[in-house]
């Protein structure tokens, strides 16, 4: 049965998901983030982890506390390091090949809900002009300042709480982390601008 | 599907790509529409001609589309029907003629691939399920819509008129709002026929009354006392001078219940008798008034003429 397949597939994904995705709280807000490295760096939405320390949930259901070591408000992007090793790391997808109808996994904590996964497709490609319009009405969710530079635009069902979460495609790769919700619409930043961003920090 | 042959082993990254095919396709033969109510999108539903949905429609001149290709074309209107939520546009542009099926087998759970173009967007998408499969209904215009299908996926600003794609990649309609912002979708089967009719002669009229009616209890006395086989009428709120109903003497307040002695409980009832063909129709129309049982010959109007 195709379905039983497609469904242990989806199993599968979600299982690694869900072992990348941290929850992220603070006296102020708190959302998603994503393991970035096995010694310890975790990606999120800058406006998740406000204030210069934050709790950090791991999958295992271990809590410790991480400091923000680097962050990019022009793409709303916060660097956290926890004192925690061998960590599970994502496979970064390719952007570049997305296309229309593409179906996506976001995984994330709406609502506070843990480890929680939806499926979608890829809208539309042409991002950027989504998230300047999103700007210019500000109706906005959860959302960064300033998001100029291209997001990938999904048709997943999105919370808040999502935001830091992972997108990723049905390989199971990070495409993106979900950032703001704009009529309806995922926007997520592209994992290609975490990887310059997260790059820009060992140097 | 295009890239069957190189079918993907894992099930799950096949259903994405055939997904990703279907829509790469489809969106060849989709254009967006611009200068109306609101953005939405067109389908090229045979040669030189686009399909939209009509209520995204106000006017009918200086309208262009922007093509697959990026370019801007003009378009211009051939006809609409608002009853059916079809308008129709004349291109120049060339482009594949969408894979249109028109008598499918719908059934719910199927796959609701919403594919459509906007102008900044470009081609976008949304997916879900069929969740309605019903059978003919009129809309509240009268229109006569070939199968009722109510779509459970997410509708965006520009969707109106985007293509409704089944998983074998063809065209089954397209996809509008409906009453308590259900989504809809329009049957290819209703936009062939009703293109078809639009094409002949630009525009659908209906039959034309002149009437605002609202439905109303029977008192069960006057029920009793002629001995009807309906307890509900339609009492007229309204009348437009010199319009058929006032011509046939029809007065404010008439409770009508019968038109050619099939009763009359709810307005689709009578927008269901004012179909194309029977405009210029002879009617007998029963009401009471004053407490008394009337018939009233009436001459069913042309909805164009009187508009």
């Amino acid at each position: 049965m195709i379905l039983t397949q497609i469904e242990t597939e989806l199993a599968n994904i979600s299982h690694h998901l869900r072992s990348i995705t941290v929850e992220i709280a603070n006296r102020h807000s708190g959302g998603s983030g994503v393991i970035w490295s096995e010694n310890g760096v975790i990606v999120t939405n800058s406006h998740v982890a406000i204030g210069s320390k934050v709790q950090v949930k791991l999958a295992t259901g271990n809590v410790t506390t991480g400091s923000i070591i680097a962050r990019d408000f022009e793409h709303d992007l916060a660097a956290i390091q926890v004192e925690v090793g061998n960590l599970p790391t994502p496979t970064i997808g390719n952007i570049e090949a997305l296309r229309p109808g593409e179906v996506v996994l976001a995984m994330g904590n709406p609502w506070g809900f843990s480890g929680t996964l939806t499926t979608g497709v890829i809208h539309s490609l042409r991002g950027q002009t989504i998230a300047k319009k999103k700007l210019d009405r500000s109706q906005q969710i959860a959302l960064t300042q300033n998001l100029s530079s291209p997001v990938v635009v999904a048709d997943i069902r999105l919370a808040p709480g999502n935001s830091g979460g992972v997108l990723a495609n049905v390989r199971g790769e990070v495409i993106g982390i979900n950032t703001a919700i704009f009529q309806g619409l995922a926007l997520a930043i592209p994992a290609q601008q975490i990887s310059a961003f997260v790059g820009t920090i060992s140097q | 599907m295009a890239a069957a042959s190189e079918l993907n082993p894992n099930p799950l990254i096949a259903f994405s790509q055939n997904l990703a095919d279907i829509v790469a396709t489809v969106g060849n033969s989709l254009v967006a529409i611009h200068g109306q109510r609101f953005p939405c999108s067109g389908i090229y539903w045979r040669e030189g001609l686009i399909v939209t949905s009509e209520e995204t429609i106000k006017r009918s001149e200086d309208i262009t589309a922007t093509l697959p290709n990026g370019e801007t074309s003009p378009i211009s209107l051939l006809g609409r029907d608002r009853s059916t939520d079809i308008a129709i546009f004349k291109t120049e542009a060339d482009l594949p003629i969408a894979p249109i099926d028109s008598d499918c087998n719908l059934r719910v759970g199927n796959l609701a691939i919403a594919v459509g173009r906007e102008a900044e967007r470009g081609l976008f998408v949304s997916q879900g399920v069929i969740s309605t499969v019903g059978g003919a209904w009129r809309s509240s215009l009268g229109g006569y819509i070939d199968r009722f299908i109510r779509l459970d996926l997410n509708f965006y600003p520009g969707s109106g008129g985007s293509a409704l794609v089944n998983a074998t990649g063809n065209v089954v309609g397209f996809n509008t709002t409906g009453p308590r912002r259900s989504i809809l979708a329009i049957p290819a089967a209703t936009v062939n026929r009703v293109v078809d009719q639009l094409l002949e002669t630009g525009q659908i009229n209906r039959g034309y009354l002149g009437l605002a009616m609202q439905p109303v209890y029977l008192p069960n006395a006057l029920v009793a006392k002629f001995s009807l086989d309906t307890t509900e009428g339609l009492m007229v709120v309204n009348l437009e001078s010199q319009a058929p109903a006032e011509q046939a003497g029809i007065m404010l307040g008439d409770i009508l219940t019968q038109i050619d002695h099939t009763p009359i409980a709810r307005l689709r009832d009578v927008q269901a008798y004012l179909e194309p063909k029977n405009v210029g129709k002879s009617v007998t129309i029963q009401l009471i008034r004053g407490g008394l049982l009337k018939d009233v010959a009436l001459i069913i109007g042309d909805s164009g003429k009187n508009r």
